[in-house]
């Protein structure tokens, strides 16, 4: 079983929306992302130096990281910041399964 | 790492600024007792007061911790109190927050769609009884200066003082506009430490201290005394952060900043990315921001980050009523900015990362 993933970083920015980054236990990786619920779109930028995803949940909040990498972002929405931490959790939970 | 958030805070440091930081941690306490450390450290303020006023013809330098700091002194602490205040379109909360909480009525000067101002609209809109104009020297969103040393001489024809904030522009642009109060901090383009700021203050301005305490004389009175800088310095003064600036000021910046603020901008242009704010024919510093179709701001500033090694800052870069101005306010934007120590490797490195960005964002979309 893999380890919790980690909340690194929580800060508010834009006037209310809320930063939270987490430490995966593994590389985030492009099949995990593709698995996730189908209400969001997914993008990567496959060609830049470094694959480059982002995830966009409209509303509810957009997670981005670079595939291969533990660390990723979420942007939580004005609507869901107070349950920020919560969701990004359970999503990267999701990720790591 | 190339950097590009200047307009936050210029780094490296500047030697001689670490080196002025470093005495300063050495002295005694200025202004307190008479002993030779006490007097070392008061003459190495006063030496620190010289040179910074060189920036501050004909002002009184008094020394905060930064420039919010020194803007809420000014705005909070200007007597007579204002009725009415007029705000710079593009101000920064450390200005406009300060402003605002006077509790007076306040009124936006007239701008064009850049949010530079237009004097004659706000000659011909001006509120009776404002007594207070509180303006950035130079927006630290879209780098474009406003005409300062013209709206002050309105305001002085029309009996109202003027509040400066020159934080993004000290060192670069002369300060000798005709404003009553000019603020900025240390750590900017002068290069000397953060926790460190400037309030110059003009002749026959009246400020009520917001900080009361001990001076190093008049120990016996309840007040503060009446004399500048003491009256707006109470408490142990930051001697590594003033020696620090006094260092700097001396040394100056050496850096052709219209060269620079065109170079950027050219740079950005050059990525097909859309730069906000500065159509207008004004003198403009390197701060140059821009959107991306397709991605925020925040995704951009991490992709520079994490993928190119390039920093930047997005968001709305303490000036909401700048995005407002420009439209951006629900997004914010991407904000790149240069210092005298940005190389040409560092525009390189910054014009292909843009570019890749630009080209694959383009691609994705």
């Amino acid at each position: 079983m893999s380890p919790d993933p980690e909340v690194v970083l929580m800060r508010d920015c834009l006037g209310g929306e809320r930063v939270v980054e987490i430490e995966l236990a593994d590389g985030l990786r492009r099949d995990a992302l593709e698995r996730l619920d189908g209400s969001g779109t997914l993008m990567v930028l496959d060609s830049l130096p470094k694959p480059f995803a982002r995830y966009d949940r409209p509303g509810f909040f957009l997670l981005t990281g670079i595939v291969g990498e533990r660390r990723v972002r979420f942007t939580m929405r004005l609507a869901h910041r107070d349950r920020a931490e919560e969701t990004a959790l359970a999503v990267a939970r999701e990720l790591a399964a | 790492m190339s950097y590009f958030d200047h307009a936050a805070t210029s780094l490296p440091r500047a030697p001689v600024a670490l080196e002025g930081a470093l005495r300063g941690a050495e002295l005694g306490n200025p202004g307190r007792g008479l002993h030779r450390l006490q007097r070392a450290a008061a003459d190495e303020v006063d030496r620190a007061r010289r040179a910074v006023g060189a920036l501050l013809p004909a002002m009184t330098v008094t020394f905060h911790a930064g420039a919010t700091a020194a803007l809420n002194q000014a705005i909070a602490g200007l007597r007579p109190r204002p009725r009415v205040v007029a705000l710079g379109p593009m101000l920064h909360n450390a200005a406009r927050r300060p402003a605002r909480a006077l509790g007076v009525p306040t009124w936006t000067l007239p701008h064009d769609a850049d949010g530079v101002i237009d004097l004659d609209r706000a000659r011909a809109e001006w509120v009776d009884d404002t007594g207070l104009v509180v303006v950035g020297h130079s927006s630290n969103v879209t780098g474009v200066g406003q005409p300062v040393e013209a709206l002050c001489a309105l305001a002085k024809a029309l009996g109202a003082r003027v509040v400066l904030d020159a934080a993004p522009t000290a060192g670069v642009w002369s300060l000798d506009l005709g404003a009553d109060l000019v603020a900025f901090s240390a750590h900017k383009h002068l290069r000397a430490l953060p926790g460190t700021g400037v309030l110059g203050v003009g002749p026959g301005v009246e400020l009520e201290p917001l900080v009361r305490g001990g001076v190093g004389f008049d120990a016996a009175a309840d007040e503060m005394p009446e004399v500048l800088p003491e009256r707006l310095e109470a408490g142990t003064p930051n001697l590594p952060g003033i020696l620090a600036l006094g260092a700097a000021a001396r040394v100056g910046v050496s850096w052709d900043v219209e060269a620079a603020s065109g170079a950027l901008e050219e740079v950005v242009h050059a990525a097909g990315l859309r730069v906000l704010g500065r159509s207008a024919d004004a003198p403009a510093l390197p701060v140059v921001s821009f959107t991306v179709a397709g991605q925020e701001p925040r995704a951009v500033e991490e992709m520079l980050d994490r993928v190119f090694d390039v920093t930047v800052r997005a968001g709305l870069h303490c000036a909401p009523s700048a995005h407002r101005v420009l439209g951006t306010e629900r997004t914010g934007t991407v904000r790149v900015s240069s210092g005298s120590t940005t190389t040409a490797g560092d525009l390189a490195e910054l014009a292909r990362a843009l570019g890749d960005l630009a080209r694959h964002a383009r691609a994705a979309s």
